[in-house]
């Protein structure tokens, strides 16, 4: 109503009295609804399998929490030391109580902001035995009031609150278990059962008893071997050995009881007297790590936060990177000398025949790709049909042509299967420029050549833009093929992303990868834009 | 007409979610499918009376179970893990820990856990099999050849003396511990050697020999394609794969125990299960010396239970098409006589990933 008509105008109205303007407005609203409504599912869809997936991705890439949690007076400790000569008894006795007594990060709450050699709690230790209740006090004393445990303790009555059968009572009592193990620590998978049965009998006013922090302490420890476990996986990617030291440390230390502690634990493994070990914590010292990143090309922090090369024998990603890059590059102009050609012709012949040359396109379009990878293999191997037919036609026994298992393979194979990728927008672009175009240039004069080259390609050219870019950002991710017939030298950076996926489990690595991928994808984009300018691209 | 539908509508959601409430509770084993699950099906889920087992098939990792278990949607029950998967899984509480005592214990009262022929790593895993990587030729192959049949792992890698291509796999596993037992590294050193960086550059020196030689496979099928195309000469491959093709087409295959290296494989419950007590139950069968040898009858990997295979030995021929299935079990008496390691997951737990980088330089340059 800010810019209502001035008072002396009459505002028009319709039939039924109400002002056009707002009646307009009624319905424009109404069909902007119905519009949002119906891109609603694959915005969700986006939203939920694209964003979502990406930002989670991009977190984990940088995400080093679970280390500070785990080790946080031995980091507290570490800024002390002179990273040169092997710790002194300070440090060790750090790491001792970060790895063989409760974490205490799990008991106080902001345990890591106020760690420091001054602090007498941490030097806290809970007897195995007990008592329990306090030394915990010591370490945080807000355990000691009831309201402390009241979140734990309405979780533990909501996991008794259930109508069903006996069954799915006690499985929706053992998802109360990980909800308390959860509220309590950065940890999903952790069960604390013992604390759902403690605060059972509990009348949740009462001052918390002995039972109470005894259920405690064992749940904690429990969940704190997980974190142990998790972060000596972590502490293996910066330095191999680092999972054995810590598993074996984290049980033998346990029956360590009094100080001193270097000489003790240095017995219990003499890794432990190696400064490198030591060295490799500085780059792990923040809860936001550029690590991840730098592993991914063959970088990593050495002890006085400077960026090194990995050792020689283990550098194999920078390698990686550009042999994608380039089998990417060889594929997409591979597809292209092929693909243009074959579209045009396309475009170009009587229905009935471009109509079967369709076909002949689409179909290994529609193929599984597995069944494609076989057949090339079977075409292509050592003793395949291709190799027999040259052998047949004089070429020696013994030089038979590797052309599977490798590079070359990979290769031949990709352009293949990515060929209808290049072929489809250039048809579609083509199947748009008039025939008249090219005769009114020959009839202007140009020989067939040249007009080809200044009338008819460059009409051309946003089909080209589409197929070349969406040929070269599906190959540069591709990564079944390479697997089945890559062999030595045809794998590509999308094998170790999965292999890093599924077999090493270091999320953090992959997920670094493929944010590099995504960056250089957009990069290309980006430069597409500068170059050919994205208005131009036409899929069709 | 609208009403009628919506009548029906709702009748046949009431009657569905009636019908979807579960009777008795199915357990979810994710295993690795083909020949292999099919043995599993036969000697645990068709012999198990107190329930029904599904199977899924998965490709090996702990990347859904992990994200099953951290999201508290867990819809596998029990996995088929490898050794280092074993691992992990436990110590990052991805799998439960099951009580030690409820398990068959062997005839002569051996509890399982001591039963097993190595040392159980953790409380969450129970027993599958042993399998193993091992070299094989095709009968024929090195007819005329002047040193005859090739017969130790060192002979795998002389290809001046035993000519021809040889089929490998694309990672480091047993190839770096085959790589020092051919180099004269006595199988319990070997890990201790390969923990020096001379050690290390020993073996990769040693794979430099079959490299130029080498074509490299990552599916199970592909060794045996391999050696009966001709396009190699002799390859490394999974034991039961060549065992199977040996058993059920016939093929004349030769296999060579020296220098194998033998890997366990187990079964390990996931956390959170909302099918714990079926789940256990399935595992105390499944765990049987009964049933671990009973897989055998199907496939040519091993039970892990020295019982187990005590059963196969006294029961010969015990594969289901009446032959004896002795000679190709990888931890046989007479396999175990000669040279062999029994991989350190520990060790590759470790060193795994240096590895895998160091391995995937070496096949790229």
């Amino acid at each position: 109503m800010t810019n209502s008509p001035p008072a002396s105008a009459q505002p028009l109205l319709t039939a039924d009295g109400i002002p056009l303007k707002t009646s307009l407005q009624r319905s424009m609203r109404r069909s902007k609804w119905r519009a949002i409504a119906l891109v609603a599912p694959p915005l969700i869809f986006l939203l939920g399998l694209f964003i979502v997936p990406i930002g989670n991705l991009l977190t984990r890439s940088t995400d080093d929490t679970i280390i500070n949690h785990q080790l946080p007076l031995t980091f507290a400790m570490l800024s002390q030391w002179d990273r040169e000569q092997l710790p002194d008894e300070a440090l060790f006795e750090a790491m001792y109580l970060d790895l063989a007594s409760l974490n205490k990060y799990l008991i106080a709450d902001n345990f890591a902001d106020s760690v420091n050699a001054d602090n007498p709690s941490w030097k806290v230790q809970i007897p195995k035995k007990g008592p329990y209740r306090d030394p915990i006090i010591r370490i945080d004393p807000r355990w000691q009031l009831a309201q402390t445990w009241i979140p734990i303790y309405e979780i533990a009555l909501a996991g008794e609150d259930f109508e069903g059968t006996a069954r799915e009572k006690k499985n929706h009592a053992r998802r109360a278990h990980f909800d308390i193990c959860s509220y309590l620590t950065p940890l999903t998978n952790a069960t604390c059962s013992n604390l759902y049965k403690a605060l059972h009998r509990w009348d949740g006013v009462s001052e918390p008893g002995e039972t109470l922090f005894k259920a405690l302490y064992k749940d904690l420890s429990s969940a704190n071997k997980y974190l142990v476990g998790k972060s000596s996986t972590r502490m293996n990617y910066a330095k191999p050995g680092f999972k054995s030291l810590i598993k074996k440390s984290s049980r033998k230390l346990k029956n360590l009881n009094q100080p001193p502690y270097r000489e003790a634990m240095i017995k219990a493994d003499k890794r432990w007297g190696d400064v490198a070990f030591w060295q490799t914590l500085v780059s792990m010292q923040q809860p936001q790590t550029t690590g991840y990143y730098l592993n991914a090309v063959d970088r990593k922090w050495d002890k006085d936060s400077n960026i090194v090369m990995q050792p020689a024998e283990r550098r194999v990603y920078v390698m990686l990177w550009w042999r994608t890059f380039l089998v990417s590059l060889i594929v997409t102009v591979g597809c292209l000398i092929l693909a243009y050609p074959v579209a045009h012709l396309l475009a170009t012949l009587p229905l009935k025949y471009s109509n079967i040359l369709m076909i002949c396109v689409l179909m290994p379009f529609w193929t599984s790709l597995l069944v494609r990878i076989v057949a090339w293999m079977v075409m292509l191997q050592q003793e395949g049909v291709v190799n027999d037919t040259l052998v047949m036609l004089g070429l020696p026994d013994e030089n038979r042509l590797p052309m599977m298992y490798n590079f070359t393979g990979t290769v031949i194979v990709m352009i293949q299967i990515l060929l209808p990728f290049m072929i489809l927008p250039i048809y579609s672009v083509m199947k748009g420029i008039p025939p008249s175009y090219m005769k009114a240039a020959q009839n202007l004069g140009a020989p067939p050549a040249l007009a080809f080259l200044r009338v008819y390609m460059p009409q051309t050219l946003p089909g080209i833009g589409a197929g070349v870019i969406l040929v070269f950002i599906v190959a540069i991710g591709y990564y079944i093929t390479p697997e089945l017939v890559g062999g030595k030298d045809g794998r590509l950076i999308g094998n170790m992303v999965a292999y890093h996926m599924q077999k090493s489990l270091n999320w953090g690595l992959a997920a670094a990868m493929g944010s590099i991928l995504l960056a250089g994808i957009l990069m290309l984009y980006w430069i597409y834009d500068k170059i050919v300018g994205i208005d131009n691209m036409k899929l069709g | 007409m609208s009403k009628h539908l919506l009548t029906t509508t709702l009748a046949s959601a009431v009657i569905g979610a009636a019908l979807a409430v579960p009777v008795h509770a199915d357990v979810t084993v994710a295993s690795w499918g083909g020949a292999y699950t099919m043995s599993q099906q036969k000697a645990y889920a068709d012999t198990w009376s107190e329930g029904t087992a599904n199977f899924v098939n998965y490709n090996g990792g702990l990347g859904e179970v992990r994200t099953q278990v951290e999201s508290g949607n867990v819809t596998w029950d029990i996995v088929d893990v490898l050794p280092h998967e074993a691992r992990v899984g436990c110590d990052e509480g991805l799998f439960e820990e099951l009580p030690r005592d409820v398990f068959t214990p062997a005839a002569d009262g051996t509890s399982m856990d001591d039963d097993i022929m190595v040392k159980v790593p953790n409380d969450c895993v129970v027993p599958q099999i042993f399998w193993s990587y091992v070299p094989f030729y095709q009968k024929g192959a090195f007819d005329g050849n002047a040193a005859g049949n090739p017969k130790s792992i060192a002979d795998f890698f002389d290809v001046a003396n035993f000519p021809g291509k040889r089929g490998i796999h694309t990672w480091g596993n047993a190839l770096v511990e085959m790589a020092l037992m051919a180099d004269g590294v006595a199988p319990g050193d070997v890990y201790s050697v390969l923990d020096t960086a001379e050690g290390m550059d020993r073996a990769f020196a040693k794979l430099d020999a079959i490299k130029d030689h080498a074509v490299f496979w990552s599916s199970g099928a592909k060794p045996l394609e391999l050696i009966t195309s001709g396009e190699v000469s002799m390859a490394l491959a999974y034991n039961g794969r060549i065992g199977a093709a040996i058993l059920s087409e016939g093929a004349p295959f030769v296999i060579n125990w020296d220098g194998q290296v033998l890997e366990e494989e187990w079964l390990a419950m996931v956390k959170g299960t909302p099918n714990a007590d079926e789940a256990l139950k399935f595992l105390i069968h499944a765990s049987a010396p009964e049933q671990q040898a009973g897989q055998a009858k199907w496939i040519t990997y091993a039970p892990m239970r020295a019982s187990g295979i005590k059963i196969i030995e006294d029961g010969e021929p015990w594969f289901n098409t009446g032959v004896n299935i002795m000679p190709l079990m990888p931890n046989a008496p007479a396999a175990l006589s000669q040279m062999h390691l029994f991989a350190n997951p520990e060790w590759w737990a470790d060193n795994g990933d240096s590895i895998s980088e160091r391995f995937t330089a070496w096949m790229g340059q």
